[in-house]
């Protein structure tokens, strides 16, 4: 029962639930700030996004007649839902192991698309056309990170395996292999995972120059044009935690060093690493580059980030 | 005198004048054989010649003969002179042309003239003459082999040209002379004369004792050595009472009524008489080989006669049909009965005769052009058969049989080899082998089809019956099996495969149905020939199982297409469309006949196909083998094409009368002959295997184990086949016929439930399986099939297919295993897909049916190397004697049965695209296809890899059989189709093209999981074979309850159907997310072990290719779900509804299967964790929410409580939010213009840019018709 009981708390409060939205919320405001910044202008301040899902829950719901009401209504709440629970699985190293008994690394796997789908079906449902077209590269887009991801993460699990004598793809022991043997962002076998780690982190954050799915100089915002309101907030909630994930989920793989054994501090080491690979995936490169078309970004992928994703494997497999 | 005949001068001289003489008369004659006139005096010349050399012999045989011949001859001329006088006086010439037809004008004198001509040829309907036989004899016997076989080449030569002029004088109809063209009364005593000297002739054939004792008494008394033989020893009566009877029946018939107190009296006196026949058959005593032939041929005529009472009603010249008839059975019987080959030879000739006359009996020009071929080549034949009997004579001084065995051993080689070289070729031209089959195909289609069926039937399997007497029963396969005698018997193979080959091949080429009929006789024929040929124990078996299965579907069919032709009056396939329909009893035993020869079960020439391929297998003739089962294939591909055109395709004629009842008697008779022997092959192998015995006691036949051919037919897979008949019974109604189905499902279900205990855990569950699915389907048809035709047919085969697949779930051993599987897979499986009768169903289950039979085929081979090599069929027998296998027959076979269970399975990358689409196939059973029905490959790589030990197996193997390479090979098979058939489904538009893709890729996972072999991968492979079975029949049912209720075929037909159907979208997507894997439903856990299993091996490719798949699959489900139920809402759908609750109810309750199963997977996972420790695998800790411990643990519940958790937190957060809702316009930039068409964006649309990119890499051309197939 107690074990239920801390699950739930863990699924609600920390590290999934309201920690995981209050972070994601700042690190919004902390990509925008910096963003703003890095344009030389002065940019909102760090709470804004807060304040947006706060004023938008309060506005009402207008649904276009022709959308598919209940998928329209169902696609903010099943996004959520998935990067909820998904966040909950994210170990925060020396405060949490990130539920090692319910599910391992695969289950990312499964849970990170969730949002994504969430998208699809809400650009889908709207009846929108700008919103089929977002759902339409938002699947594209899909193909594209996927692959890198699950190779960088079959990459991680045989590495760690190789001590074991397996394959680990348990989080917990990702960590823990890495507290014992040093990061794997020192080692230079795992550098060409990392760097398509990074690349893969645009992808499915969607954000410049990989935006196409939202693209709102192009297609108005793709899924999200005809959400307003709750729904619409209910998206930004499911941004801000599917943030934590992903970032949180680089902490873990690459560098989930910790300072002493006091759980405040580890938090707040994880926090500022996370914020840290946010920075740096995120947005310098939106700063500073254009969004490319979807043949292009769809060609990059295939390219480049599963080239580095297959190359590390290979590294892995052959020096491991 | 004495001095004379002694000098051996004037032997040699005298036997080679006599000799040339002869020849070079016939030749004359020939030559000059329009003169008719001219033809009786050389012909006479050259029968002097005969005399003479007979007379020069100086034997008593010979002499004997030359007096003898003397007489029947000059009789023989006289009266053919007399007649011809007669009939050239009426017509006032004697050129052929001139008389040609005058059969019709002067019907006594022809006949006379025939009667004669024919005669001189030593043939006669009342019985052959002895004097050619001795004469020749007296020359083999002074070993004078030059002049005796320029006696028979003479002979032959007058057989042709005898044949030449006797055929249009007599039985022309192409040109007729009528009566008053011909002058009477020029010479009004000649054919009163004629008639008397034929009269005297025909005594001195029927009863030629007396005089043949009389001359034999008179050339002894010239003290000439040597004696003559007794070439025919006393009719027995089986042969005597058609004879006979047939005779005096027709006289009889003269001066009666045609009916007497409403009997036909030919048909019932014909009848009554070939039924006596049959009894007295098994009063003679013979040996079994005898009696089992003579049984065969008795039990035919009877049914031929029967048949004939309907089918030649209204038929001209009826006495005549009727009596040769008789006299055909007669002599058929009186040959098998013989006991010394010289009755053999003299029945052989009338057989000759009589059937011959029943080829012409139509006698329209092409008839008499076939039957002349036929006569000619059969009788030329015949005189090979009488010098191989004569030699074999020479030697030993006996015809008798017992006489014959038992010198056989001592005999010199030679003359083993000249005799059985001698009759082969009799025996192959009556047989038809290739290269003198010629008759064979010209033959049948002429001949009334009441004369074909014997014709194919019958007549030339007393080939087959010469063979095996002359080879195996008088010499033995031993005495045949060096030197020169075994270059003869290998001639049998070779020859046989020949055959086969051609004729098949030559059978898928025909137009015509009796001359593709013809041509497939040859074939079986052919291969029951190269069987026989190798001469064991169990070739024999098999081959004579063949010889009585091909008598009775081969009349079987010839009966049927003879009234199909009757009624539709055309012979061309093409033109029989719907007959089968139109006409239903007679169409059922066409169905039973076809299906019986293309050797599906359950039906008479599966069990004897199987005994045949088991022989050439265990006589180590793999290539025969292989030979047999491609034969066997192309012969699948026309009759499929045959019960396509009688039964799928439109009948377009005016309505028809079915069969006459005698023809009805006579074809379900033999149809349900081969059904018992199909349901009971050990019925069929108790008929044929005292042969063998007899052979094996008599030191003949070498001695090989029979297979044990036991068929256990479970009663839970009896129970749906027999309740076919339920929906049949309630054809009119369809809620009463598919409710029949749904509850004899039910009682199916008791039933399996019941025989807890007689199965292992797996198969009782498979079971299980199956009806429950079958159930949910039938009452999802219920509603679905209202917009079809023939409701109940589709259930009554969906029946008897579901009983097929629960035989295969039961079966103990090898061989019921395959039977079941045929039954399931093959035309059951065809019956239904092609349902809809559309020309692209038709198309699909064509195709779909030959790739299931090619894969049938390949296990066909490993299930008989297999089980020859272990010696049994039992599956732990054959599991335990894999190791000490020869060679490679154990990893071969193997190998070809797991060949057969992947393309079962769809694992065959290559052309995938080609072969498997059922799409046209109704829904219900497309799902049931998919879901059900392609998991018995699957399953039955369980049964192989880990039942029968394979597994083991190939571990244990080293070199290039090494590995478990059949294991890693079907891994990466598996690990590539998964991928391959996701991206193709990606391309698919068709709603249910899509979905099939998607399975093919689905049954990868499965795949994959078993051939890794470990507990965590086999438990996964099972997990997702019951996962699967559930989400993806559900998502069948869906996209069925969309095509029910929209008619579209395609996604590009559809948009923003959801929210007219909300129930079908909410299954949908359950089922969708299912596959796609998404926590929590099921289709996760069981990919999930499947990822960790394989990862555990060390296969990251593999787990790669895998769970790229997912994605993939998530691709093409969401644009599933935009196509068809989301996107911009079609007017054209405003009036849509939702199905109706018999649609529903089966989709829901798979919905929560889904869900429940995905929950708490250990519902399915503990089962599975029963049955891989029974299989040898250390068990998984399972728990009800998953998998407990080690690597793929996972807490499935748990989680499921989380996601629920977190769906309310998400509620809640909305519930503090503000809750009010207004409906707007959507936003289009102001543009508001477009209609909805342009606004929707198509399924096919969604990834074009993806598409687009990937095909301009790959360079595959636009037009390449993978992308976006329709259906």
């Amino acid at each position: 029962m107690s074990e239920t009981l801390s699950y739930i708390f863990h699924l609600l409060i920390f590290p999934g639930g309201l920690f995981a939205l209050l972070f994601g919320l700042l690190l919004k405001g902390i990509d925008r700030k910096v963003f703003a910044r890095l344009q030389r202008r002065i940019g909102p301040p760090l709470l804004q996004p807060l304040f947006d899902v706060i004023k938008l829950g309060r506005k009402e719901t207008l649904i276009p007649a022709t959308a598919h009401k209940g998928m329209f209504r169902f696609a903010p709440v099943l996004g959520f839902m998935g990067a909820m629970v998904a966040a909950m699985f994210i170990p925060v190293p020396g405060v949490w192991d990130g539920a090692p008994g319910l599910g391992d690394m695969l289950m990312l796997l499964y849970l990170l698309p969730i949002p994504a789908v969430a998208l699809i079906l809400a650009g889908s449902s709207s009846s929108s056309p700008f919103g089929a077209l977002g759902a339409s590269r938002e699947m594209i887009l899909m193909f594209a990170y996927e692959i890198p991801l699950l190779v960088v993460l079959l990459t991680v699990a045989l590495r760690v395996g190789y001590a074991t004598g397996g394959v680990e793809f348990s989080l917990a022991r990702v960590v823990e292999y890495q507290l014992a043997h040093g990061s794997f962002l020192l080692d230079p076998v795992m550098l060409p995972a990392f760097a398509s780690y990074l690349l893969f982190n645009y992808g499915t954050k969607g954000s410049v120059p990989f935006d196409l799915a939202e693209a709102e100089t192009e297609i108005l915002e793709g899924p999200l044009l005809e959400y307003s309101g709750p729904s619409l907030a209910m998206f930004q909630l499911m941004f801000a935690l599917k943030m934590v994930v992903v970032t949180g989920l680089g902490v873990v793989l690459f560098f989930p060093g910790t300072l002493g054994t006091n759980p405040v501090v580890n938090l707040a080491w994880f926090c500022c690493k996370a914020t840290g690979l946010m920075l740096v995936a995120v947005t310098l490169l939106r700063a500073s580059t254009g969004r490319l078309r979807t043949d292009q970004t769809f060609r990059f992928y295939l390219k480049y980030p599963t080239g580095l994703a297959y190359a590390g494997l290979g590294l892995t497999w052959i020096l491991g | 005198m004495q001095y004379l005949i002694q000098s051996e001068l004037f032997s040699l001289s005298a036997v080679l004048a006599g000799s040339l003489l002869m020849f070079g008369a016939h030749l004359a004659a020939l030559l000059r054989h329009r003169d008719l006139l001219m033809v009786v005096l050389l012909s006479f010349t050259a029968e002097l010649g005969t005399s003479l050399a007979g007379y020069g012999t100086g034997t008593v045989s010979g002499l004997t003969g030359s007096g003898l011949h003397l007489l029947y001859q000059t009789t023989a001329h006289l009266t053919a002179m007399l007649a011809l006088i007669s009939l050239g006086r009426g017509a006032g010439s004697f050129r052929l042309d001139a008389l040609t037809g005058i059969g019709s004008a002067r019907s006594v004198t022809s006949a006379v003239f025939g009667f004669a001509m024919v005669a001189s040829l030593g043939l006669t309907p009342f019985k052959g003459a002895i004097s050619r036989p001795a004469t020749l004899y007296g020359m083999v016997e002074t070993g004078q082999w030059i002049p005796a076989l320029l006696v028979l080449a003479g002979t032959v030569l007058a057989l042709w040209y005898t044949l030449k002029i006797v055929l249009p004088v007599c039985f022309s109809t192409d040109k007729t002379i009528s009566a008053d063209q011909v002058e009477t009364g020029r010479a009004p005593f000649f054919t009163p004369l004629a008639l008397i000297l034929a009269g005297v002739l025909a005594a001195l054939h029927a009863m030629p004792e007396t005089v043949v004792h009389w001359v034999e008494h008179l050339a002894s008394l010239t003290g000439a050595p040597g004696h003559l033989p007794r070439f025919e020893s006393p009719w027995p009566a089986a042969a005597t009472v058609p004879y006979v009877g047939g005779f005096m029946l027709v006289v009889a018939a003269r001066f009666l009524p045609r009916t007497v107190k409403g009997l036909p009296v030919l048909e019932t006196g014909a009848a009554l008489l070939s039924a006596a026949s049959l009894a007295l058959i098994f009063t003679a005593g013979v040996s079994p080989l005898s009696l089992l032939f003579a049984a065969i041929m008795g039990f035919i005529s009877l049914a031929v006669i029967v048949y004939s009472a309907g089918y030649m009603r209204g038929h001209g010249h009826a006495s005549r049909y009727w009596l040769f008839l008789l006299l055909m059975q007669g002599s058929l019987t009186g040959l098998c009965l013989a006991r010394d080959l010289g009755s053999l030879y003299g029945f052989w000739e009338l057989m000759t005769l009589s059937s011959a006359i029943l080829v012409i009996h139509d006698q329209t020009g092409k008839a008499l052009r076939a039957g002349f071929k036929y006569f000619f080549m059969c009788g030329a034949g015949a005189y090979a058969l009488l010098f191989g009997i004569l030699v074999l004579h020479a030697g030993t001084g006996s015809f008798e049989f017992t006489a014959l065995a038992a010198a056989a051993p001592g005999l010199s080689p030679t003359i083993i080899a000249l005799t059985g070289l001698g009759c082969l070729i009799g025996f192959a031209v009556k047989a038809g082998l290739v290269p003198v089959h010629g008759w064979l195909p010209e033959a049948h289609p002429v001949a009334p089809s009441s004369v074909s069926g014997p014709l194919s039937g019958i007549l030339t399997k007393t080939g087959i019956y010469g063979m095996t007497l002359v080879l195996f029963a008088l010499f033995g396969s031993g005495t045949m099996a060096q030197g020169a005698p075994a270059r003869v018997l290998e001639l049998l193979p070779l020859l046989g495969g020949a055959t086969l080959l051609f004729a098949e091949i030559m059978a898928l080429r025909q137009t015509d149905l009796k001359r593709m009929l013809a041509y497939s006789t040859m074939a079986q024929v052919g291969e029951i020939t190269a069987v026989l040929g190798l001469g064991t124990a169990l070739a024999v078996t098999g081959a004579m199982a063949h010889v009585v299965n091909h008598a009775v579907m081969k009349n079987l069919l010839f009966f049927g297409a003879g009234l199909l032709i009757l009624r539709a009056g055309t012979a061309r396939i093409d033109d029989l469309k719907g007959m089968g329909r139109a006409m239903p009893l007679t169409g059922l035993c066409m169905l039973a006949g076809s299906l019986a020869i293309m050797g599906l079960p359950p039906f008479g020439g599966f069990a004897s196909k199987f005994l045949m391929v088991s022989a050439c297998i265990d006589a180590g003739r793999p290539l025969l083998a292989t030979a047999i089962l491609g034969g066997g294939l192309i012969g699948v591909m026309y009759y499929i094409r045959l019960v396509r055109v009688l039964f799928f395709e439109k009948y377009e004629g005016p309505a028809v009368a079915e069969a006459p009842t005698t023809c009805l008697i006579a074809m379900s008779g033999l149809a349900l002959a081969s059904l018992i022997m199909g349901v009971q092959p050990q019925a069929c192998l108790a008929l044929v295997s005292p042969v063998t015995e007899w052979l094996v006691q008599a030191g003949k036949v070498q001695a090989s184990i029979v297979p044990d051919l036991a068929v256990t037919w479970p009663w839970f897979a009896v129970l749906p086949m027999l309740g076919a008949a339920v929906p049949f019974y309630f054809r009119n109604n369809l809620e009463r016929s598919g409710w029949g189905t749904t509850a004899v499902l039910g009682v199916t279900f008791l039933a399996v439930a019941l025989s807890f205990g007689s199965m292992d855990t797996m198969s009782l569950c498979f079971a299980l399986l199956v009806v429950l699915m079958g159930a949910l389907n039938t009452v999802y048809s219920v509603s679905y099939m209202d917009h079809s035709h023939t409701q109940w047919r589709f259930f009554a085969f969906f029946l008897v297919m579901i009983g097929g697949l629960l035989g295969v779930a039961g079966s103990p051993d090898l061989f019921s295993f395959f039977l079941f599987w045929e039954i399931m897979s093959s035309w059951t499986l065809y019956c239904v897909i092609v349902h809809e009768e559309t020309p692209g169903a038709l198309r699909e289950g064509y195709k779909y049916f030959l790739f299931n039979v090619l894969g049938a085929t390949c296990m066909f081979f490993g299930v008989v190397l297999l089980g020859t090599s272990a010696g049994s069929f039992d599956l732990t027998v054959v599991g335990t004697a894999l190791g000490s296998m020869p060679g490679a027959a154990g990893a071969v076979g193997m190998g070809c049965i797991a060949l057969g269970f992947a393309m079962k399975a769809a694992m065959l990358p290559l052309r995938i695209d080609i072969w498997m689409h059922p799409a046209t196939a109704p829904t219900p059973v497309s799902g049931y296809i998919s879901s059900v029905l392609l998991k018995s490959g699957p399953f039955g790589l369980m049964k192989l890899l880990f039942v029968m030990g394979g597994a083991g197996f190939f571990a244990g193997q080293s070199g290039y059989w090494s590995q478990p390479a059949i294991m890693s090979g079907l891994a990466w098979i598996a690990g590539i189709t998964i991928v391959f058939a996701a991206a193709m489904a990606l391309m698919q538009s068709g709603l249910k093209r899509m979905l099939i893709y998607s399975t093919v890729s689905q049954l990868g996972y499965i795949v994959l999981g078993i051939a890794t072999g470990t507990s965590l991968a086999v438990s996964a492979g099972l997990l997702h074979f019951v996962n699967h079975m559930v989400f993806k029949n559900l998502i069948f049912l869906a996209a069925g309850a969309i095509m029910y209720r929209t008619h579209a075929d395609s996604l590009e037909q559809l948009a923003g159907i959801g929210r007219k159907m909300p129930v079908t979208l909410a299954v949908f997507a359950i089922g969708a997310f299912s596959a796609i894997g998404l926590p929590p439903l099921n289709g996760f856990t069981s990919k999930w072990m499947l990822y960790h299993g394989l990862m555990a091996e060390g296969d990251v490719i593999l787990a790669i290719l895998s769970l790229g798949g997912s994605v993939l699959t998530m691709a093409y489900f969401l644009k599933f779900l935009h196509g068809a139920f989301f996107g911009r809402p079609d007017p054209r759908f405003d009036t849509l509804t939702e199905v109706g609750p018999l649609m529903r109810v089966p989709m829901c309750i798979l919905a929560g299967a889904c869900v429940v199963l995905g929950v708490f997977p250990g519902l399915a996972l503990m089962p599975i964790n029963g049955i891989i420790a029974g299989l040898g695998f250390a068990p998984l800790e399972v728990h009800l929410y998953g998998p407990a411990s080690g690597a793929g643990a996972w807490n499935a519940t748990a989680v499921a409580g989380l996601m629920l958790a977190a769906y309310l937190a998400a509620r809640g957060i909305l519930a503090l939010m503000n809750r009010t809702e207004r409906e707007t316009h959507m936003h289009a930039c102001g543009v508001d213009d477009l209609s909805d068409e342009q606004l929707h964006v198509s399924a096919s649309g969604l990834y074009e840019p993806a598409v687009t990119l990937v095909r301009q890499w790959l360079a595959l051309p636009g037009s390449l018709p993978i992308f976006n197939r329709k259906g």
